[in-house]
């Protein structure tokens, strides 16, 4: 699959890892099929909404597409026209639940000689762009096929009697959408999926979209285990099914998307414990003291509200019957019966100086809500954190502290690599194709959208950009040494046995490791706090996992707090 | 049913005829592609469609979410919920066409299977919350299962709840 020849071919366009600012463009056309009156067509008069200057109904949904798709054509590159088959029709629904519509690749695409990777499925629209033409026109699929790339159906009845009634679309584009659905938001989160944020293949039985040829997605092979230490292209299906449910161990390894997340995710919520490792991840929530890095330290004690009919230690009645012993100290809570807010706010009453809400069902919480009452920190501990904090308080007197971990970002694995959404069990339509509910701030393309979206479209960007879609440029030139670093490999080409020399004009902090031309860590050489001088590193030709490389184009690339450079290296067997 | 066994009976024979021309000198078919490589719309070699199926969930785009009964805000569907919405079991093997070029470039064309199906309910703080889920069925099930109370009164002005 990763031939050789197939990288050397692809290394000239992709020996850059760093995501610099690129020129993107690419025409995505809104092919209107709904007839007239109605759907786009709809002729009701409606007033402008939120930036949609639509005079009608039908104009605003249009108008909305076409937000959406003027969105994601300024980001992706493509000299290929991309076309989204797209109609508003009545879809099933009922008073308080709707399909609100319906989008995805109309076409999968392999081992065109022109993509960069070989024998792997790509979703149509980018599979073009590889190809640098239109591999379906007009009437390739069938007569009187409009040789669209995506297709995409929306509920025109949404908000009407008996349709989600009381809601309906949200036609203006800047999120202010009330009680109504933001349409932008949803095609925004849809669209992605069309141009390439899915797999085909399964996760529930690992099986690829078996052809012939059977073959794994384009996705898969940045769909990395860190368990096995393997990609979903390079594993079993039981593998695959395995790793699916793998929690907290997906990940997305593209380099693009690990080298973004420290700029978009923010620092994962900590509780410093004194059992097991030393530290639970937590989930900070949306209100409250923010956590800080040094934290709030006190003693964790489990409240009692008195309330034995759910839970004396849900904190939804006050005054607690042990206020005195929860004054000065860190609440803990269990969830439910009542919100987080009204907790928080009870154990703050109480005298908290801070508050940890323990899970009631699998998976990471991170509370949500707003409510400027509340000034103590509050985070979410999964229930089995929990369990285990409150089998320590349960031992005797225990001192935690809530805090911002140094290094460790709130969504991604201590490898660095952005989690992928993979929960136990397999979520069918939710699981592997979505980034993970713990990225915070939250993302577009998790699997429960969140009213704090905006049209920023985060780290799909970078996994765009991994996948093929947005040039991978660099930020410093490819071979030339910046003015404050020289670097040089040798031998080059070599048999595994490279030493790698890097000259700092001053001291700084400096990473260097080597990518493969697709943009995946293979294998990181020197991390940390350098003095200026000539230093060497070498590398014994395996990855991070001791494998042997395969023989192919490299980049190594030294990255500083003030410098950069990079190095193709080729190895051969 | 005795129309389905002579589709499917069809289906098979066409498989072992198409397989039967194209496969035994596949390395020599694609290296006469590359040579001739065209992208016209003229290359292509149809296939008909063939008895494989997309192996269980395909496993495509899909967003999912519950609502808290106790404290009404949005989170991840708990154990119970997904194994009735997975839909395990239930899947839908029809083929799907597949197309291989001259040049040993392979399409397949997908349906609505693979489509992302955004789905909403309203939660009972009268807020709608929107997940989508794979294919019809998918949204199907989740039609079915969205039993929330229909005489939820609708507040204006939401808030975030939860991630």
């Amino acid at each position: 699959m990763r031939a050789l020849l197939q990288r050397s071919l692809a290394s000239a366009a992709l020996l850059a890892l760093l995501a610099g600012p690129a020129a993107a463009a690419a025409t995505i056309t809104i092919v209107n099929i709904d007839g007239p009156g109605e759907g786009f067509n709809d002729p009701t008069v409606a007033a402008p909404v939120g930036g949609n200057p639509g005079l009608t109904v039908g104009q605003q949904r249009l108008n909305c597409f076409q937000e959406a798709a003027n969105i994601w054509g300024s980001l992706i590159d493509s000299s290929v026209p991309i076309l989204v088959r797209s109609a508003f029709n009545p879809l099933a629904c009922t008073a308080t639940s709707a399909t609100l519509g319906s989008a995805g690749p109309r076409f999968v695409e392999a081992n065109e000689p022109s993509f960069e990777f070989q024998n792997v499925w790509y979703h149509e629209a980018l599979a073009c762009k590889q190809a640098g033409f239109d591999l379906v026109p007009p009437g390739a699929a069938g007569p009187g096929d409009d040789g669209s790339d995506i297709s995409a159906q929306f509920n025109s009845n949404l908000g009407n009697a008996g349709c989600l009634t009381g809601s309906g679309w949200y036609y203006g584009f800047d999120h202010n959408e009330g009680a109504k659905i933001d349409l932008l938001a949803v095609l925004l989160h849809e669209f992605a999926h069309g141009l390439g944020f899915s797999t085909v293949t399964s996760g529930s039985n690992g099986a690829y979209l078996n052809g012939p040829p059977a073959l794994p997605a384009l996705w898969d092979m940045f769909l990395f285990d860190e368990t096995t230490g393997l990609h979903w292209d390079e594993n079993s299906a039981p593998q695959r099914v395995a790793s699916a449910i793998n929690t907290g161990n997906l990940t997305w390894d593209g380099a693009l998307v690990t080298a973004a997340a420290p700029t978009f995710l923010v620092k994962q919520a900590e509780l410093v414990v004194p059992f097991g490792g030393g530290s639970l991840e937590g989930g900070a929530a949306s209100f409250g003291a923010p956590l800080t890095a040094g934290g709030v330290t006190a003693q964790a004690v489990v409240v009692n509200d008195g309330v034995a009919a759910t839970l004396t230690s849900d904190a939804c009645e006050t005054p607690f019957v042990n206020a005195a012993a929860i004054a000065g100290k860190i609440a803990v809570i269990d969830r439910g019966t009542c919100t987080f807010l009204v907790k928080a706010l009870n154990a703050q009453n109480n005298g908290a100086i801070g508050a940890i809400i323990i899970n009631n069902t699998g998976g990471a919480l991170a509370p949500g809500g707003t409510d400027p009452a509340i000034t103590i920190p509050v985070m979410g501990l999964t229930q089995a954190d929990g369990t285990a904090l409150k089998a320590a308080i349960g031992g005797g007197v225990t001192n935690v502290t809530m805090r911002l971990h140094p290094t460790k970002r709130a969504g991604a694995h201590p490898s660095g690599h952005v989690r992928m959404y993979s929960p136990n069990p397999f979520q069918s339509g939710s699981s592997v194709s979505h980034y993970d509910v713990t990225l915070t701030p939250n993302a577009l393309m998790e699997p429960a959208i969140n009213a704090d979206l905006t049209s920023s479209v985060d780290l799909t960007v970078a996994l765009f950009r991994d996948i093929g879609w947005i040039p991978r440029l660099l930020s410093a030139p490819v071979g030339g040494p910046s003015s404050r670093v020289a670097l040089a490999s040798s031998p080059n080409p070599t048999r595994g046995d490279l030493t790698v020399n890097f000259n700092l004009e001053s001291e700084e902090h400096v990473e260097l490791a080597l990518f493969d031309v697709s943009g995946r860590l293979i294998r990181s050489l020197a991390k940390g706090r350098f003095a200026a001088g000539p230093h060497r590193v070498t590398w014994d030709g395996r990855d991070d996992r001791g494998r042997t490389a395969s023989p192919g184009v490299y980049l190594a690339r030294l990255k500083g707090s003030r410098s950069s450079a990079s190095q193709t290296v080729v190895l051969v067997d | 049913m005795l129309l389905r066994r002579l589709l499917t009976w069809s289906a098979c024979l066409s498989v072992f005829t198409v397989t039967a021309q194209a496969c035994p000198d596949h390395g020599a078919k694609v290296s006469v592609a590359l040579k001739a490589r065209t992208p016209s719309a003229a290359a292509l070699v149809a296939w008909k469609p063939r008895a494989w199926t997309p192996a269980g969930s395909p496993g495509a785009a899909g967003l999912r979410v519950s609502i808290d009964p106790a404290d009404g805000t949005l989170g991840m569907p708990a154990s119970d919920e997904l194994a009735t919405s997975a839909g395990a079991g239930e899947e839908d093997l029809r083929p799907v066409t597949v197309t291989r070029r001259a040049n040993g470039a392979v399409r397949a064309q997908l349906d609505e299977r693979w489509e992302s199906h955004a789905m909403a309910t309203i939660g009972p703080d009268g807020k709608p919350r929107w997940t989508c889920v794979d294919g019809k069925l998918g949204a199907e099930r989740f039609l079915k299962q969205a039993a929330m109370p229909a005489t939820v009164s609708v507040k204006p002005a939401p808030v975030w709840e939860e991630k």
